[in-house]
């Protein structure tokens, strides 16, 4: 049952976990994300013929789905006092803003792409090969290159224009 | 000779075209011939290697990994674990109901703020403003189709209508005040609308220093889109003497997530600029929306139409705001998430924002 996801497990927790969090913004829900994919991965059964490629199209799900329940409120919203926020929270420290506002910036470049695009990127960013890029996402495997040219072009620019942005004082058209 | 596509190039810098491939041999021999190519190759080479650095500019310290053999365990144990996809779940957001009474999954609420003062709310779902240029109008075309379910649009005439009166003449009042006591007096009108029965929950007023995350955006650096930090819960509105400025947020119940909405300062100059062509704002702060416990979402928003701003949040919501005289008046929709609604547009510039110990918040009730 185990193999060939324990060599599989070894080699690409890290990119996997990664590869979520890029996408829910969230370490600690990303590393809980890695985990159920891998379970549900260790319960596939036959093992898939392109087995990164599957863990990271049920990883990627898994992510799309949590992002939709996540709006599905139960009972009534409670308000919290801002105080009791204030106090049981404490502001960031200087080097975790920066942290938070590089992601943020990264996010918003990300957030230029296309869903496609993003996703190509993210993909390969994981590690994986243009076969599985293109079984994980659904492209024609020739089409794998033109996409990720594409998207690191856009995911430059935009990123130069939120810098630029960030020094003026707004966007530039 | 016919050059080599991006595609191409791509595929065999990173290796996907093997030199002994027919594909392979192609790209080898016209490169070897070529120097276009050669140097259009290490573009693409350095695209690859910026792209990687922007996206690891995003990397926290990696954290040691679970041992396989807990995994094993959890697989064989028959439980997928307490994340969100493994309970039942309905599909979309459309036209299901919650578990609990009162609740849709979407809902709008509408709300306006006069500037420096309390707040009126007013539906504005038979408002379409101004003709929009083909490229803004999806969204709002969309959101407005998609909105809401019974329960939400009910909601919102709860809230709007009987709060109306009480909140516009508090805010008429207020406008005729002084701007220093801007802030007392907007804690009045607070206690004015506190009194309206349909008020469900605590309203209060307080100064609330913004958290430090906010800051950056408050100095007048506007960005199109933004990320959020995780934050508390309610509904605030800012008034600010000269300014008004609205944001909602929700606890989380359970991993669940709420809604995000950007904080946004509006300038009462609405100069128009080449760029903005009519009103501008800054983003001032926003609050709670991640999915599932995330750090954050990503915000945008854009200029929508001469007078208004359109603020979408990833996976979230959108807040359409449209600056009329000095008023502020907004309808907020929740909906599921979906990529790439933002409008592209440039980001308004704003002045410099004041200081957040100054800022005033209210909280409203936030939702049915």
């Amino acid at each position: 049952m185990s193999e060939p996801w324990a060599t599989i497990y070894a080699e690409v927790w890290e990119d996997l976990v990664r590869y979520l969090d890029r996408k829910v913004w969230d370490p600690e829900r990303a590393r809980d994300l890695a985990q159920e994919a891998f379970v549900r991965a260790l319960r596939a059964d036959p093992v898939p013929e392109a087995p990164r490629a599957w863990l990271f199209t049920v990883a990627a799900n898994l992510a799309r789905d949590e992002a939709r329940s996540a709006l599905r409120w139960r009972g009534r919203l409670r308000l919290v006092d801002a105080e009791e926020r204030d106090r049981r929270e404490p502001p960031l420290p200087d080097s975790e803003l920066e942290a938070t506002e590089r992601r943020r910036d990264v996010a918003a470049a990300l957030d230029a792409l296309s869903e496609r695009d993003r996703e190509v990127l993210l993909l390969w960013q994981a590690g994986l090969s243009y076969g599985e890029i293109a079984a994980a996402s659904g492209l024609a495997e020739g089409a794998v290159g033109t996409t990720l040219s594409r998207a690191r072009w856009r995911l430059v620019e935009a990123w130069t224009r939120i810098g630029a942005s960030e020094e003026t004082g707004g966007a530039p058209r | 000779m016919a050059h080599l596509d991006d595609g191409r190039l791509t595929a065999w810098l990173d290796g996907a075209l093997s030199p002994e491939s027919p594909g392979g041999e192609v790209v080898a021999r016209h490169l070897s011939a070529c120097a276009d190519c050669r140097s259009r190759l290490e573009e693409e080479r350095s695209l690859r290697t910026r792209s990687g650095e922007i996206l690891a500019a995003a990397d926290l310290a990696p954290s040691s990994a679970p041992e396989f053999a807990e995994i094993v365990a959890r697989a064989r144990a028959g439980r997928t674990g307490q994340t969100g996809p493994g309970r039942p779940r309905g599909r979309g957001s459309r036209g299901s109901r919650p578990a609990s009474p009162g609740m849709g999954l979407a809902w709008a609420a509408s709300l306006a703020l006069a500037v420096g003062a309390g707040w009126i709310a007013r539906d504005l779902s038979r408002e379409r403003g101004v003709p929009l240029p083909p490229a803004m109008r999806p969204p709002a075309a969309e959101l407005e189709e998609r909105a809401v379910p019974e329960p939400g649009a009910a909601a919102a005439d709860r809230l709007g209508a009987p709060r109306a009166a009480a909140g516009r003449a508090a805010a008429e009042a207020e406008l005729r005040e002084e701007t220093a006591p801007a802030r007392r007096d907007a804690s009045k009108a607070g206690h004015d609308a506190d009194a309206d029965p349909v008020a469900a929950e605590d309203v209060s007023v307080r100064t609330e220093r913004a958290a430090a995350p906010l800051t950056r955006l408050a100095t007048g650096v506007a960005s199109d889109a933004f990320h959020a930090p995780p934050d508390a819960a309610g509904l605030a509105v800012a008034a600010v003497a000269g300014h008004a400025a609205v944001g909602c947020w929700s606890r989380p119940a359970g991993t669940g997530v709420a809604a995000l909405l950007p904080a946004i300062r509006l300038t009462d100059e609405r100069a128009p600029t080449a760029k903005a062509g009519g009103a501008e704002a800054t983003v001032l702060g926003f609050r709670v929306v991640a999915t599932g416990g995330a750090a954050g979402a990503v915000a945008r928003w854009a200029p929508f139409g001469p007078d208004s701003v359109w603020i979408g949040a990833e996976g979230n919501g959108t807040m359409r705001l449209r600056v009329s005289g000095d008023r502020l008046d907004g309808r907020m929709l929740l909906r599921e998430p979906t990529r790439g609604e933002a409008v592209e547009g440039a980001a308004p510039r704003g002045a410099e924002a004041p200081e957040p110990a100054s800022v005033a918040w209210r909280r409203v009730p936030c939702g049915p």
